[in-house]
């Protein structure tokens, strides 16, 4: 039996290659991102492990926030007087107290040295061997205001030389420092591609930290001492405000949270790996049908010699599962370098990856192949089991196969249609999990409801093309069996909603900032960090009031915070600024009555907590204490608000010390330009400032998410390439169906340019109509999303209307690209051959 | 009054393969097929009837000498050409599978028409459908049609267009003898009545009496001929030809 199904398969490989595309492709994701995931993992635990190999043990602070998580957790800071204690406790050979800060380092152009969402910052050059995780590459440590070390990998890039000055950034004001030193961490260049300036101890703690505070201290002991011994004698001692942890502690803590904030780009890969076996399915299923349906005389001439439905069923299953197997395989090997790629993707994204060797695990195989077999294996169980309903007697007649009816398919399309809808509709509430399935319910429906539209629908589109022969033939064609068509047309429904959701989301989105910058923006100029996790220095808000031109300037400051006993953010600003320069509009209370220990709140954010004006939470910021705070007003979703608005006197208890963002007003009178030049005098001596007016604003946060959807579109777009693939593979498999039909048009006068117009036809007509379903359907989820992300500020429903008609304008031409190959065999087919084939 | 032959061939050779599989499967036939009769071609099985009637239908290259539709040369015609003449001279019915499944009779029936982009004279049209007595089964899809009804469809559609000759291979070889009957009544009444040039592969005596002359092929050769058969005169020559050693 098996090599009866070796070589049934051997004779289709390519079409087979064709239909499988999807599933390797979905695979490779699979693999891929697994792959990755466990890469990077292992590329972590290494780095921080030998980083944290010179620590003992550690005491730090608690978790500013109870709750809080990430890999930039804030925690209390150590009180320096501790230090002195731990040093005093025996078995403690060194201790080092390490202090970091807010550090950008301009480039010798003056331009600001990005790290790519790394960090930029300052740390003490711990000297001391015993618990320093530097290791000096170049020149000597900095000893003396005036000197530090570089990274070695930041040093490379931005071109800096030991002996060179290095104008630095830091929250307490510029320094022009000489270069004494490279150091790496441990044995690695880099930390991620952060930069790091170190400086030394004394330096340290005057320019980047506290005075009298410490980030933590590190503790190496003395050899042969019982590190839980010290551990409890150190407990001993020390104050309730601290706690202690082990360097392995530290390792996997930092390491696990970093593989958190990843974790992201993994489920993203994921969800695309999702598409394309999605599509694959369908793909499959419809091949199989084909298949099946030509052979269905070979099939029942099994049956009447005797072979059994099990067996006839089983007979196509292992042939879906040979094909399974088999793009499983190739997927695997396809996603080692999808790794490599998307490895390679996110150091152009800036972060600096260490190398290190793919980690390829046998669970990342297994689940591979699994997923591959799997989905190929279900996709032929319909067609198999349609294939074993074949009659013995069918043999001796040119019988169609028993075409089950669309009626009952129907039916259960309407209601997995009726019971995806209700899902969408709950989880436009935020619950993405009931969104997702509701999509997957949607697409399974209309893919079931599509064949009963697809015979009108192929009459309908096909109406325009009937004027000559080919094109009638081709409608006919495409009418002729419903499945097929609608089968065929699903597959390319599934990638265009995705993108038709995307697009509509992603105009929605651009649309919701055109109304809402101006609607949120009373200030002339905003000014923004261009790098995400830093601020401004406070001095140039102080600096910019100081302007003639300027009216006002305004800092507004983004940080976390827990509101009663949710972790979100909140925005501190000066409560005169709202009004002249941030625009709220009042839905309930007083908005202009801010003040310390006053707050507002997003009207949305209050209905789901409950909030009313007049009522009390408790705001706890990092570094103050839990307060208590009065509601006095509720505003509608503001873009440059948060869903909590402080006064900014409570500006001193979040984790950093620097802006978000500055709104400047000019004084009435002086022209934008004037205001700008004036403006820009200032910011000039900070190259990493945006500095930008209402229509900029808009530009830059519109322009921000048009690289986001044309990311998301190229991953989306695999999946309608495979998805025409399918379209070619059928119109080739048709074109062997119906091989007597070509031959005897052909003899009948049909020329060679009128049968490829013909197959065009047909082509182009499910094209379309896959296009059409999908933009239905993709609009259908454009508008929940949009509801979805009201919340997220993308308040306005825009529906891309010319963007959606080149989508279908796009799918006539990628029908007409695909019936390319097939028309042309049809068009070569010998005549003679053709007509006599039995 | 000279009769100009609707088709003709000189020297017609066919082989198939090369080396020792070379099959001859035309070994130099020279025939004509005269203007408004109707030709029944006999012989043997692979005696090459209907490679014959391939290559004068313009579906297959002879390998030397030459074939003429009226008097266009076929040699020398690439698929465009041959296209054409197919689509514009020749009507063909074939022993079975004759019809497009996704049309009905009447548009099977205009399909060579419609594919030149011509529209059918309506009178001709009744004319042609009410001799092939199909005028109420019109709008059926051929699976909704039975084998007999399926050959007079493919009659018809070779009719419509006023082909200038018709080729048919064995048209009632799939078809009980009462459909046949009927289908070769309708060929010898539109050769008598309509003019239309007919030729016709068939392996049946009685068929072959439906004709005005029938050609004996035997290994690719032309080796008889009978004027206004009957089945006995058919049936006669066939055992004279067994006879004959090969
Ligand atoms: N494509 C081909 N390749 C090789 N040989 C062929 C091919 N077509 C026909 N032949 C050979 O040519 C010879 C003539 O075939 P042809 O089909 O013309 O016979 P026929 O007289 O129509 O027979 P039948 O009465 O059985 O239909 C036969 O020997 C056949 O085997
Ligand atoms: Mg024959």
């Amino acid at each position: 039996m098996i090599h009866v199904i070796l070589r049934s398969l051997l004779a289709r490989k390519l079409r087979l290659l064709m239909s499988t595309s999807a599933i390797v492709l979905g695979v490779a994701f699979v693999a891929g991102s697994l792959t990755l995931t466990d890469t990077l993992g292992r590329v972590f635990d290494n780095l921080f492990v030998n980083l944290n190999a010179q620590t003992d043990l550690e005491v730090r602070g608690h978790v500013a926030i109870e709750g809080a998580t990430g890999p930039t957790v804030l925690r209390t800071p150590v009180q320096a007087r501790v230090l002195a204690t731990v040093a005093a406790v025996p078995g403690v050979r060194a201790v080092t107290g390490d202090v970091s800060g807010y550090a950008q380092i301009l480039r010798k152009d003056g331009t600001a040295y990005k790290t790519g969402g790394a960090p930029a910052g300052g740390v003490n050059y711990d000297a001391n061997a015993a618990t320093s995780s530097i290791s000096l590459r170049k020149g000597r440590a900095p000893t003396a205001a005036g000197e530090v070390a570089l990274d070695v990998t930041t040093a490379r890039k931005a071109g800096f030389q030991v002996g060179d000055h290095i104008t630095l950034l830091l929250a307490s004001g510029r320094q022009e420092p000489t270069i004494t030193g490279t150091f790496g961490l441990g044995k690695n260049d880099s930390l991620g591609g952060a930069s790091i300036v170190a400086f030394d101890q004394v330096t340290a703690e005057r320019l980047l930290g506290r005075p009298g505070e410490y980030d933590a201290l590190r503790i190496a002991a003395v050899d042969g001492t019982s590190i839980p011994d010290l551990r409890r004698r150190l407990t001993q001692v020390l104050p309730g405000s601290v706690e202690i942890a082990s360097g392995a502690q530290i390792a996997a803590e930092t390491s696990s949270a970093v593989k958190t904030g990843l974790s992201f780009f993994n489920t993203f890969l994921l969800v695309f790996a999702g598409v394309a076996l999605f599509v694959g399915a369908f793909l499959i299923f419809n091949t199989f049908t084909i298949l099946v349906a030509q052979r269905q005389r070979e099939l029942a001439v099994l049956r009447a010699l005797g072979a059994s439905r099990t067996q006839v069923t089983s007979s196509v299953l292992a042939e879906a599962v040979v094909i399974g197997l088999l793009a499983s395989g190739i997927g695997v090997g396809l996603g080692l370098l999808v790794a490599l790629g998307l490895r390679a993707l996110v150091g152009t994204f800036g972060a600096t990856l260490p190398p290190g060797p793919l980690v390829v695990s046998s669970q990342t195989v297994l689940l591979s192949f699994l997923v591959g077999v799997g989905i190929t294996g279900v996709a032929a169980l319909l067609p198999a089991r349609r294939a074993s309903a074949v009659r013995p007697i069918a043999a001796m007649r040119a019988a169609v196969l028993p075409q089950a009816g669309l009626r009952r398919g129907s039916a259960v399309g309407a209601v997995l249609l009726a019971a995806g809808i209700v899902l969408l509709v709950l989880g436009v509430g935020g619950r993405s999990a009931l969104l997702g399935v509701g999509c997957v319910l949607t697409f399974l429906a209309v893919a079931m409801l599509s064949p009963v539209l697809s015979t009108p629908a192929a009459r309908l589109l096909g109406a325009p093309l009937t004027r000559r022969i080919p094109g009638r033939l081709g409608r006919l064609n495409a009418m002729r069996n419903p499945r097929r068509t609608a089968t065929t047309a699903a597959a390319l429904m599934i990638g265009l909603a995705m993108v038709s959701a995307v697009s509509l989301v992603g105009a929605s989105a651009k649309a919701s900032f055109a109304t809402d910058v101006p609607a949120a923006l009373a200030a002339d100029l905003v000014i923004q960090q261009q790098a995400l996790d830093q601020g401004i220095p406070l001095g140039v808000v102080r600096q910019l009031a100081a302007l003639p031109e300027v009216a006002r300037a305004d800092g507004l400051h983004r940080g976390q915070a827990k509101v009663g006993t949710k972790l979100t953010n909140v925005t501190t600003l000066p409560a005169s600024a709202i009004g002249p320069a941030l625009i709220l509009k009042r839905v309930t209370g007083d908005v202009t009555a801010l003040a310390p220990g006053r707050l507002l709140v997003d009207q949305d954010e209050a209905t789901r907590q409950g909030l009313k004006v007049n009522g009390h939470v408790t705001v706890q910021l990092p570094r103050s204490a839990p307060r208590s705070y009065v509601v006095v007003g509720t505003f509608a979703p503001n873009l440059l608000a948060s869903k909590y608005l402080l006064d900014a006197t409570a500006a001193s208890g979040f984790a950093t010390r620097e802006d978000s963002t500055l709104l400047l007003t000019g004084r009435a009178g002086v022209s934008a330009t004037a205001l700008r030049h004036a403006v820009q005098a200032v910011t000039s001596t900070l190259p990493s400032l945006d500095l930008m007016d209402r229509k900029e604003l808009t530009k830059s946060a519109t322009g921000q998410i048009d690289t986001a959807m044309a990311f998301i579109n190229v991953l989306l777009l695999l999946s309608v390439a495979i998805a025409v693939l399918g379209i070619v593979n059928t119109l080739a498999l048709s074109v062997i169906d119906r091989t007597r039909e070509l031959g005897l048009l052909r003899a009948v006068g049909l020329s060679r340019g009128q049968t490829r117009r013909m197959i065009t036809t047909e082509s182009t007509i499910v094209a379309i109509f896959g296009a059409l379903l999908g933009i239905a359907v993709g609009v259908g989820f454009g508008i929940v999303l949009q509801r979805a992300l009201h919340d997220q500020g993308i308040t306005v429903l825009a529906i891309p209307y010319g963007r959606l008609a080149v989508f279908v304008l796009a799918a006539g031409v990628t029908g007409v690209l695909a019936a390319l190959l097939p028309a042309r065999r049809a068009a070569r087919l010998n005549v003679l051959q053709a007509v006599s084939t039995a | 009054m000279t009769i100009r032959p609707a088709a003709r061939c000189l020297d017609l050779v066919k082989t198939y393969g090369a080396g020792d599989t070379t099959v001859h499967a035309l070994a130099g036939v020279t025939v004509e097929f005269e203007a408004g009769a109707f030709t029944a071609i006999m012989g043997p099985s692979g005696s090459g009837k209907s490679t014959l009637m391939n290559v004068m239908a313009g579906l297959d290259g002879a390998t030397d000498g030459e074939a003429w539709i009226g008097e266009t040369p076929l040699s020398a015609m690439k698929d465009k050409g041959l296209t054409a003449l197919r689509r514009d001279k020749i009507g063909f019915i074939f022993q079975q599978f004759n019809l497009l499944p996704t049309l009905t009779a009447k548009e099977n029936i205009t399909l060579p028409m419609d594919i030149a982009g011509r529209k059918p004279d309506p009178e001709w049209f009744a004319q042609v459908v009410a001799a092939v007595g199909l005028g109420d089964r019109l709008s059926h899809r051929p699976d909704q049609l039975s084998g007999g009804q399926q050959q007079r469809v493919a009659v018809a559609r070779a009719l419509l267009s006023k082909r200038a000759i018709v080729f048919a291979d064995e048209p009632t070889g799939n078809i009980d003898s009462r459909a046949g009957a009927e289908v070769l009544g309708l060929l010898r009444q539109c050769v008598r009545d309509l003019e239309q040039t007919v030729v016709m592969v068939t392996h049946d005596p009685v068929a072959a009496s439906y004709a005005d002359r029938v050609i004996f092929l035997a290994d690719g050769r032309l080796v008889a001929e009978l004027s206004s058969p009957t089945a006995e005169s058919v049936l006669n020559e066939i055992k004279l030809l067994e006879g004959v050693p090969a």
